[in-house]
């Protein structure tokens, strides 16, 4: 019995003994789809960023445009038009030219519902004019899109190759090729992406290792053990539990930042009880967040509003802060208009330490300043996820990670023909506000109209937002070229590791 | 013998396809579907989607056509990993939890029997003691807080062995070693009772009153019989090692099983967690089954009695 089991275990070790690569990074849960149109985490986007490039790129430091693929690019004034110049001679990762062609078939795709791509309604109702003989190509937009070039730096929009476009449910083509500074060597499912240096990258001089590894690790502790024995030379988060540690012990190398990101709640104003406005400020009001960053935000400071304060020139609006009193007399502006009794509450949320914390402070907040009491209910993610869209609730948990450093990004969800609205919130000035900023291509005029919408969703309390949240990325020392933003975005061309002796001598 | 053993494994491939059937109810009446993310979709996209792996059809014949593919070893593509077939990721992962199931299963062999022996020992009542304190503490320990005791030693303080990870022998050391000192314990455990008994026995009586060597009694007389109860515990117990390896897979970041296991079910990857069943279902009744034909042949009883 022993013999055949201990043969099966050295052919299986003799199969797999992988060489190191130059850097292995510990890259958090696993990417399920290697398709930059169909996969949106944020590990997702990691791998995209060394794989696929866009028509242009952001620049890790100042998040400024940069040149991608194409050199040079500019819109009309109403932003419904834009020209593309791509490089010349641009390649993909077998050597195959990389053509206007594969841009607009890319776009296409991405516009295609067969497709199923959660970014299609960017490149919706689109016409494409190509001018192969000088390197042009046209967008045109039904609608102003003044920000299509900081867009077109998300993978979802990077070209990607035909073999990738034509490949059927249920197949990845074996070799893929990509256009950004690295190629695929080799996914192993649940276990690792090796990526090595791309020759036909039209930046292959400045890329600098010349193989990474993206380590699948779900456990947040492991992936902390991984780079404590340094085994890993970055992670992307840690557990909430060390970060008191880390703060002490890490300060250089763990600076947790603001991302581009909101937790809040949304309140369920379609149906009764929260289409009471006044209910609806009463549980806002007597919320304390900086009590409840304190108490349950693991190093999230608290949100007062909903567009994240990173854009600048966008003036801030405030959500009501903390007051109890003004919080008691809404409530019982609510009980008299509800006819004297409130009912049950219920808020709901998807599983995870953080959100149990948050929900369980949140509990005792509403029921020390209101005295009135919130069931608490707890769903798995895909539980939690048709409740709320189908406005099956009444108070709900809700994060969004903002798609480009642009306040339209949060503010758009709550148009009345966003599918990821899940408030019921309908409301025409709103919408029309919305409108009318997306046409000004001036961001002083824009950000003005924004923040007069921004206002209205507060004010209405329509959305309670809560904990900024913030990046928890700890990167060796050791790894050089390496910067922190808000928007995840990392060069992995301008990466390099320095051997542990060079470290020493520092 | 023979005739016994195809009426076994028809039994086995009836259980597979109820368990499928079960199976196949139960991922499509929770709620939410494979498609439901963050960022919703639109639902032309949506409805394409759904036409695209036959989501739409009518239940019944969604059922047909999972219970064809399961006659031809085809599940389907994934739902959630969208460029990749069940069956792929089924057999990148199986090896991997054999590997950690088989290397756990001997090391829990190696570990228990001898320390089962020892603790029913009288000639080292020390030894003895000992050896069933252990046994017994280790048994009540759930294996991740071994896991976190082993990594902090090995890892940390001795730097030793890496503290998770894939791809060499090195990286499957602490995780055997988590999955087998429980089960060592419970070995031990089912070894000493039933060696005191043996020990007591007539026949071990006369054959040391016989004057035997000891190595021959210990062989003979007292190995095999205190064997029979460890392979009928070792069937399910094997079963558990390959099905329950979840805990340590994740703390060890393993690409085996058990993740998808739980992972498909969360994410109503309905075609992977009907995949990971099947196997599941598989892997437990060959396990049983191999061992009760393992316990015909050391104790002949067996057979006779069923």
């Amino acid at each position: 019995m022993a013999n055949p089991s201990w043969l099966t275990l050295l052919l299986l070790f003799a199969a797999c003994s992988p060489s190191r690569a130059e850097l292995t990074i510990a890259n958090g849960p696993d990417v399920e789809v290697l398709d930059p149109q169909l996969a949106n985490t944020t590990a997702a986007a990691r791998i995209f960023q060394a794989l696929f490039e866009g028509l242009t790129r952001l620049d890790p430091l100042s998040l400024e445009v940069l040149p991608g693929l194409a050199d040079e690019w500019h819109s009309n004034e109403s932003a419904t038009q834009w020209r593309f110049h791509l490089r010349d001679e641009l390649k993909w990762s077998d050597g195959t030219p990389l053509t206007l062609e594969d841009v607009q078939e890319s776009w296409f795709r991405l516009a295609a519902p067969a497709t199923g791509a959660s970014y299609a309604d960017w490149m919706r109702d689109t016409r494409i004019d190509l001018f192969p003989d000088d390197g042009w190509l046209v967008v045109y937009f039904p609608r102003p899109m003044p920000l299509f070039d900081r867009m077109c730096a998300y993978h979802a929009l990077a070209p990607i190759p035909k073999a990738l476009r034509l490949a059927g449910p249920g197949s990845l083509p074996d070799p893929l090729p990509s256009s950004g500074p690295y190629r695929l060597v080799e996914r192993r499912i649940r276990d690792r992406i090796r990526v090595e240096a791309n020759p036909y990258s039209w930046r292959a001089d400045s890329v600098g290792l010349q193989s990474i590894d993206f380590r699948t690790i779900d456990s947040q502790f492991t992936a902390l053990n991984l780079f404590l024995t340094d085994e890993v030379l970055y992670t992307p988060n840690v557990p909430s539990l060390a970060v008191p540690k880390l703060l002490a012990k890490f300060p250089q190398i763990y600076r947790p930042a603001p991302q581009f990101a909101t937790y809040f709640l949304r309140f369920n104003i379609s149906q009764p009880p929260f289409n009471n406005q006044d209910l609806r400020l009463a549980l806002s009001l007597a919320v304390d967040r900086e009590a409840l960053a304190k108490q349950a935000g693991g190093g999230r400071p608290a949100a007062t509003t909903l567009v994240p304060q990173l854009v600048e020139g966008y003036q801030r609006v405030d959500a009501p802060s903390f007051d109890a009193d003004k919080a008691r007399e809404h409530l019982e502006r609510a009980r008299l208009a509800m006819g004297g009794a409130i009912g049950r509450l219920e808020y709901i949320y998807p599983s995870s330490e953080l959100n149990r914390a948050v929900a369980e402070v949140l509990q005792q907040q509403w029921r020390e300043v209101l005295g009135v009491e919130v069931a608490l209910v707890n769903l798995e993610n895909q539980s939690f996820r048709p409740l709320q869209r189908g406005l099956e609730y009444q108070v709900s948990h809700s994060s969004w990670i903002g798609d480009y450093l642009d306040p339209l990004t949060f503010l758009e969800l709550f148009h009345s023909y966003s599918s990821n609205n899940r408030t019921g919130y309908s409301d025409s000035s709103y919408d029309s506000l919305l409108d009318e900023a997306t046409a000004r291509p001036i961001a002083s005029e824009r950000f003005e109209l924004l923040a007069q919408a921004e206002t209205m969703l507060l004010e209405q309390a329509v959305v309670l937002p809560l904990l900024v949240d913030i990046s928890q990325e700890l990167a060796s020392p050791r790894l050089h070229g390496f910067h922190r933003n808000a928007a995840g975005v990392i060069d992995w061309a301008a990466l390099r590791v320095r051997s542990t002796e060079e470290d020493k001598h520092d | 013998m023979t005739k016994r053993f195809a009426k076994r494994i028809i039994s086995l491939l009836i259980s597979i396809l109820l368990v499928h059937a079960v199976a196949f109810l139960m991922v499509r009446s929770t709620r939410g579907g494979p498609f439901d993310e963050e960022r919703a979709l639109s639902p032309q996209v949506r409805l394409a989607l759904e036409q695209r792996y036959g989501l739409d059809d009518p239940l019944p014949l969604q059922y047909l056509r999972a219970v064809g593919g399961l006659l031809r070893g085809d599940f389907g593509p994934s739902l959630r990993y969208r460029d990749t077939q069940v069956s792929e990721l089924l057999a990148d992962a199986l090896p991997i939890s054999l590997a950690l199931g088989g290397g756990a299963l001997l090391l829990a062999l190696w570990i228990g029997i001898p320390v089962g022996l020892l603790a029913a020992s009288k000639r080292h009542p020390l030894g003895a003691g000992v050896a069933a304190t252990c046994s017994t503490l280790l048994l009540a320990i759930p294996n991740f807080v071994i896991a976190g005791v082993v990594v902090a030693l090995f890892s940390f303080e001795l730097g030793w062995l890496p503290p998770a990870g894939f791809g060499q022998l090195r990286h499957l050391l602490l995780p055997w070693l988590c999955l087998a000192l429980p089960l060592a314990a419970q070995i031990a455990l089912l070894v000493r009772a039933r060696t005191t008994e043996t020990l007591q026995s007539a026949a071990v009586r006369s054959a040391i009153a016989q004057g035997l060597a000891p190595a021959v009694l210990l062989k003979r007389y007292v190995l095999r019989p205190s064997l029979t109860p460890v392979l009928a515990f070792l069937g399910p117990a094997t079963a558990a090692l390959l099905t329950g390896s979840l805990v340590i897979e994740q703390v060890f970041a393993l690409p085996g099983l058990g993740t998808f296991f739980v992972q498909a079910a969360l994410a109503r990857d309905y075609t992977l967690a009907l995949g990971v069943t099947v196997v599941y279902t598989a892997l437990l009744g060959s396990c049983t089954l191999i061992a009760d034909l393992l316990m015909a042949k050391l104790d002949p009883r067996v057979e006779a009695l069923s």
